[in-house]
């Protein structure tokens, strides 16, 4: 026999190496070493929180009952994980892209970010798995006095009430503490419990290898082989194969639907996954382990029920076969497998409610309550914690309070089936949010509430012996048509499979019909979107891959907003602050606060704390939030655009100022070319004056020869003169002090009286063309200078047309205020790199010297365009030289008093 | 007859290599998709037969469901590697394996 005493030091010994491992796999996870951690075998593993003390023990029990109709419970989750294409692969992904949390989370945020669904949904949790929490207590308390008992050997009195209570209160204390421990010790942005995970996953094993060793030695030990065994099946009362279709289909569809449903198997399926490749192994590996978790509890039940004395409970053969045949050893084992499946799914439940309970219910209202005073807001992070173990404890002692309140009533399946049922209506809400646009918040409040209140009325408080038998038997107020377990008359349907039936049925209508009905807000809509497609997403946008905060996640947004080198300056610092080297400190609350406020000054307030909220993965980003970065955005813009006026004005003028510095450079330049142009201009001259006047002094020489030197001399002097006389004449023009004298006068008139001042009938050669249409143009302006550029003009044609029978082709006509005056030869023109230097000083196109002009003819003639109001500019494509004058028929007086232009 | 090697060969050229790996994804995800019907069936069938072929022995009963929840799971192991290879050469190292392509 198996000394008590040794039991419970066994036990503790087996909490403590359970602690142990979690303490190094929460250590590993967080310096990311093992691979093991985030294997698939993991996963799978931690899966098993299905299987929990209901399965161990009660799935021998509803055996001995009820037959194979234990399998269902198992084939129903096998079901969905064989289709895990179906609807498993899409909640995980939904699950990583949208940061989920727990299922209130999932639904909520897939109908708006609905406060009121987060909270009836977490209400339905909490509700529905306390008396599931209380299970596991009764079992594992029962297990401990099935020990007791054998180990007084019959001798003693059975345990009472009061010593189940005391040890159930014992274990839900242990629980409660382990689960704090564990499941709060950190604030991870995914929720993920990587220490939690692998403990189960050592329990998971722990679980199976008992019931597999126990089910070995019940058929080989015990019954004589596998043959013997089925021949024992065969003649066993307990198993007669009656299934009632309806409760066999029932239930396989409730455990389905549950399997998906449970908070805890939500949590270890969704929030708890790693990588999404897990679930392709898992879709397998996990029908295996329950398949192998199920192969022996018929025969166990079958043994049972023919060795034990009548009247043991069949709940606990798996206990009480092994001592009843004095294999305490293994009688050991199957208490610690019973017991890992207990403490298992209780840590795992009451981690996922306490998320709920503290994100949906608790936060919101401490927001609340806090929303008129300072809002500190780092001082969030620890509020969460402290709420989190507090609902943890709430959690457990609910449990506890049921399990003392329903005195470990009930056989342990039946209490099971109850809470599928409970949770079981969050699933057509939950089917609408993955492949249902239409599916509205309205719809699903409706409809989980309605299944809620429904499985109430017919399942949970019968079930808990609240409802009167009078009411059970008559309905409420006479009302048969209410009765409880008789809806509608339909009494003949198994209590189970009714109110399955009609808590599924009224809730899928209503969410169907409301759904339909009803108008989803704005945010609902875009959520709906993003849910039912989110396969359309690429892979890269499944968010903060790997699961790690995190820091470096800060820095990269932090990189992006603040500048590379101030964001590596204010992590580094505060790394050393912490003392630790490197870039990246711990995500301390004043660490992320002095981060939210850096990012402040840069993006603005709301956008900060959005962006900061989306990398904590704690709030969800509200529309307001939305609004409020819109808004700064906006303001951003306006105020960048602004900006960008200045900068582009400032552009401008550093543009002028780069011409006018140009320009300036360019004058010194053409200064110093025209001054050396002057020296070489006038020298010319001088030189022959001075060397002929030399001949001329020096005598002994004919007076024809005197004569012709003197001609030169003379000839070079008036040259000189003219040179001199054009280079006053520029400078005059160019200061701007010329004296403009206005007169009025035709046109024609001036052009003649050029055309005789260059005296073309003495040369002869030049034919002049006059073309004119219409009246003459009469001009006011200064006629006598306006004539020294047509003599330019002229002369130039004259000197430089270099046809056979050189014309000059000269035309008018007056263009609105203007008057255009072309004058074209017929000469070869000039070429299209000199058309621009034509009219600068000095700039004779070939170095006819002989032609007797200095080159300033055309800039002169500019010069005075200028000055009268108009411009001159090369013709090109006329087929010879062609200028182009336009100039105003009536001169403004402003020209003469307006900017120089050089 | 003697055509027979060629068009093999044709066959197996490159280009028609990938495209039938695309298909035999497309069919792979057609059968993971069909399981759990052929599961639901196997399982829920003798239910609604009470008296069955196996004559409401538990034992036979036992027996025949072990043996196709065995075979399912089998099965599904095989499918679930498959996928994943098929996916593995078809994009070697382009991105972590995920099974969303045939949505």
């Amino acid at each position: 026999m198996v000394p008590f005493n040794t039991l419970i030091f066994v036990a503790i010994a087996y909490v403590a190496l359970l602690f142990v491992i979690a303490a190094i796999a929460d250590r590993r996870a967080r310096t990311r070493q093992s691979r093991w951690i985030r294997s698939p075998l993991t996963y799978t593993l931690s899966l098993s929180v299905y299987c929990t003390a209901w399965t161990f023990y009660g799935a021998v029990g509803n055996a001995a009952r009820s037959g194979l109709e234990f399998l269902t419970i198992y084939l129903g989750p096998t079901l969905v994980f064989l289709g895990w294409w179906w609807i498993l692969r899409k909640l995980v992904r939904i699950g990583r892209a949208e940061r989920i949390t727990s299922i209130a989370d999932l639904i909520s945020s897939r109908y708006g970010k609905s406060t009121s669904l987060a909270v009836l949904v977490t209400l339905l949790a909490v509700v529905g798995t306390t008396p599931y929490i209380a299970l596991q207590l009764q079992s594992v308390t029962l297990s401990f006095a099935v020990f007791a008992d054998a180990a007084a050997g019959g001798a003693g009195t059975p345990w009472q009430q009061a010593e189940l209570n005391q040890t159930a209160l014992y274990v839900a204390v242990g629980l409660a503490l382990f689960t704090i421990l564990f499941g709060t010790r950190n604030l991870d942005a995914n929720e993920r419990h990587h220490g939690v995970v692998t403990a189960i996953a050592i329990e998971a094993i722990v679980k199976l290898v008992a019931l597999l060793c126990v089910g070995v030695f019940v058929v080989w030990g015990v019954s004589g082989g596998p043959n013997a065994m089925m021949m024992m099946i065969e003649v066993s009362p307990a198993a007669t194969w009656q299934p009632e279709p309806g409760r066999w289909i029932g239930m396989t569809m409730l455990s389905a639907i549950a399997v998906i449903c449970l908070p805890r198997m939500f949590q270890v399926l969704v929030v708890e996954n790693a990588d999404e490749n897990h679930l392709a192994i898992a879709s397998w590996a996990f029908p295996l382990y329950l398949l192998a978790m199920s192969l022996f509890v018929l025969p166990i039940a079958v043994v049972g029920l023919a060795i034990m004395p009548d009247g043991t409970n069949p709940d606990l053969f798996v206990l009480t076969i092994p001592l009843a045949q004095d294999q305490s050893g293994l009688a050991m084992l199957a208490f610690l497998g019973g017991f890992s499946s207990a403490t298992s799914m209780v840590i795992v439940a009451s981690i996922a409610l306490s998320t709920m309970v503290s994100n949906h219910i608790v936060i919101p209202l401490w927001l609340n309550i806090r929303r008129d005073g300072a809002m500190v807001s780092g001082d969030v992070r620890d509020v969460v914690i402290l709420s989190r173990r507090i609902s943890i404890g709430v959690i457990l002692g609910l449990g506890y309070l049921y399990f003392q309140i329903s005195g470990g009533s009930g056989a342990l399946s039946a209490i099971g089936l109850v809470s599928f049922v409970g949770v079981a209506q969050v699933f057509p809400a939950l089917m609408g949010a993955l492949f249902w646009r239409g599916a509205s918040r309205f719809g699903a409040l409706t409809g989980v509430a309605t299944g809620f209140v429904v499985w109430g009325y017919t399942l949970f408080f019968p079930a808990i012996g609240l409802f009167p038998d009078a009411m059970m038997a008559a309905g409420p107020l006479g009302l048969e048509a209410l009765r409880p377990q008789a809806l509608m008359g339909t009494g003949s349907l198994d209590p189970l499979v009714h109110a399955i039936f009609w808590s599924l049925f009224l809730n899928s209508a209503l969410f169907v019909l409301v759904s339909l009905l009803s108008f989803p807000k704005p945010l609902e809509r875009l959520q709906g979107a993003s849910f039912v497609n989110v396969f359309d997403r690429s892979v890269g946008s499944s968010g903060w891959a790997g699961g790690q905060l995190e820091t470096e996640d800060l820095l990269v947004m932090a990189q992006r907003l603040l500048g590379g080198r101030e964001a590596q300056e204010l992590f580094q610092t505060a790394a050393r602050m912490q003392g630790k080297g490197g870039y990246l400190p711990d995500p301390t609350p004043e660490f992320v606060d002095t981060l939210e406020r850096k990012l402040t000054g840069s993006v603005g307030a709301a956008a900060a704390h959005a962006m900061m909220s989306r990398v904590n993965g704690q709030a969800a980003i509200t529309v307001e939030d939305l609004l409020a970065v819109a808004d700064e955005s906006a303001q951003m813009l306006e105020y960048s655009s602004a900006l960008e006026a200045k900068s582009t004005e400032l552009q401008q003028t550093a543009r002028q100022l780069r011409l006018a510095n140009e320009k300036l450079t360019l004058l010194s330049v053409q200064k110093d070319a025209f001054l050396s142009q002057v020296s070489h201009e006038l020298r010319t001259p001088m030189t022959s004056i001075r060397s002929f006047s030399d001949f001329l002094m020096k005598g002994e020489m004919s007076p024809e020869d005197q004569r012709r030197y003197s001609t030169i001399i003379n000839d070079e002097s008036i040259r000189l003169t003219r040179l001199l006389d054009d280079l006053l004449d520029l400078s005059v023009l160019e200061s701007g002090s010329v004296q403009l004298n206005d007169q009025l006068e035709d046109l024609a008139s001036l052009i003649d009286r050029a055309v005789s001042t260059v005296g073309l009938p003495e040369t002869g050669h030049l034919e002049i063309i006059r073309k004119t249409a219409g009246a003459p143009v009469i001009l006011n302006t200064d006629t006598d200078r306006l004539t020294q550029v047509f003599i330019n003009l002229i002369s130039n044609a004259q000197k430089y047309c270099d046809a056979a029978e050189p014309k000059l082709e000269i035309s008018w006509r007056v263009n609105g205020p203007n008057v255009e005056i072309d004058f074209v030869d017929n000469g070869s023109g000039i070429p299209d790199t000199k058309q621009n230097l034509i009219f600068e000083k000095f700039s004779r196109l070939t170095n006819m010297s002989a032609a007797g002009s200095a080159g300033l003819g055309l800039a002169i003639s500019r010069e005075i365009i200028q000055r009268l109001g108009g411009s001159i500019g090369y013709l090109p494509g006329q087929g010879g030289a062609a200028f182009r004058l336009v100039l105003p028929r009536q001169r403004v007086s402003q020209a003469k008093s307006g900017p120089r232009v050089a | 007859m003697t055509e027979q090697p060629e068009r093999r060969r044709i066959l197996k050229s490159e280009s028609l290599f990938l495209e039938d790996n695309v298909y035999r994804r497309r069919r792979l995800t057609d059968a993971v998709r069909f399981l759990p019907v052929l599961a639901a069936m196997l399982f829920l069938l003798p239910a609604m037969f009470a008296a069955s072929s196996l004559g409401g022995s538990t034992a036979l009963h036992l027996v025949y469901f072990f043996f196709v929840w065995f075979s399912l799971i089998l099965i599904a192991a095989l499918l679930a590697r498959n996928l994943g290879n098929v996916h593995k050469q078809e994009r070697p190292g382009d991105r972590t394996r995920s099974f969303d392509d045939a949505s």
